[in-house]
């Protein structure tokens, strides 16, 4: 265990339950990263969905909350309600987020609640044994996909950003430097930041949809079905089709967050008619 | 040059390891291989085969995905 891992993993619950190979591990390494960068262990609350990626900040020793499935973001939304001063982060699956809580994303995003979302992206529901995800390619033969699966994936950083999200960023596990000055930068941005990472799992993606079980190789085939916002500037549409975007998104600083107006705006007027009456 | 203290360059944590390779993969100068050893739960853990041509990039430290991996801080 290294020195951050000492500073800031629960000891207690380690080993890490996660497969050999498995990305979230690189999330974790980059999420405590970013936290010791920005120092604000004192003011931290965790919130984590179900499933794999929900186990993340159960690691982490800091205030926790594990939550009902695809309820990482109405937990998180109420917690930084009651203490706007806290940094709140939700990690979440890609079924926890977009399929069972899709819904709550959508509003969260749209009140643009300063909070930060950060979306483990698998491409299958891991956990429960390798079932379709609504971010799962097509054509991926799964276990309730046998003849190849004929949905279309969703893009979770457009539904972010066209659902009102301020801050949008996507990177992939390949790049853990990347991976935590973006959540550095997620935290600290007023508004609703979402921040997906694309993940190998050797597991049950791996073998379903890559073919391969070998992290090495599937992290590889995932680099090279990205392509940087910058690169992608002076490409054609027809060199960008069937490539994945990655990086900063979208970054609005103007628009207010839910929380200080809020406090700043409905307080002021509760208190204002109650002196009234 | 020869770096006295290289041998400590690269600490990896035996009893976390769980032998996915993802540092060997990343290593721009692949000076981590398997070794011989398996650790307590049956991993083959990884070894630093040539110390000295260590940059200190931290690549394998940050990617590693049970924060098992220590770069000490330094310049060679």
């Amino acid at each position: 265990m290294n020195q951050l891992g000492e500073q800031y993993l629960r000891k207690e619950a380690l080993p890490l339950l996660w497969c050999p190979g498995c990305g979230i591990g690189t999330i974790l390494n980059a999420t405590v990263r970013a936290i010791d960068s920005l120092g604000i262990r004192d003011r931290l609350a965790l919130v984590g969905g179900i499933g794999c990626s929900g186990w993340l900040p159960v690691y982490i020793d800091a205030d926790t909350l594990h939550v009902l499935h695809g309820r990482a973001i109405p937990f998180a939304t109420g917690l930084k309600m009651s203490d706007p001063s806290r940094k709140v982060i939700a990690f979440s699956g890609d079924g926890d987020c977009l399929g069972i809580g899709g819904n709550h994303f959508i509003h969260g995003a749209r009140r643009n609640i300063d909070i930060t979302v950060i979306m483990v992206h698998n491409q299958i529901y891991g956990m429960t044994g390798g079932q379709v995800a609504p971010t799962t390619p097509i054509a991926s033969k799964t276990k309730t996909s046998p003849y190849g699966n004929f949905e279309r994936p969703f893009d979770a950083c457009e539904v972010a950003r066209a659902s009102g999200a301020t801050y949008v960023a996507r990177w992939t596990t390949a790049q853990p430097r990347q991976i935590s000055k973006a959540i550095a930068e997620a935290i600290e941005h007023k508004g609703f930041s979402f921040v997906e990472v694309l993940t190998q799992c050797p597991t049950q993606a791996g073998r379903v949809v890559y073919g391969t079980a070998d992290p090495a190789k599937l992290l590889d085939m995932i680099k090279a079905s990205t392509i940087s916002v910058n690169a992608a500037k002076d490409k054609s549409p027809e060199e960008l089709s069937g490539k994945i975007m990655v990086g900063t998104l979208h970054h609005d600083q103007q628009c207010p967050d839910f929380s200080s107006l809020y406090y700043d705006k409905i307080l002021k007027a509760a208190s204002t008619t109650k002196q009234g009456r | 040059m020869i770096n006295i203290d290289s041998e400590k360059i690269i600490t990896i944590d035996e009893q976390y390891c769980k032998g996915c390779y993802l540092c060997s993969h990343y290593c721009p100068k692949k000076i981590i291989k398997p070794s011989e050893k398996r650790n307590s739960k049956g991993y083959i853990i990884p070894y630093i085969s040539e110390p000295d041509t260590c940059t200190r990039c931290k690549s394998c430290e940050l990617i590693c995905p049970e924060l098992a991996i220590t770069v000490k801080e330094g310049v060679n």
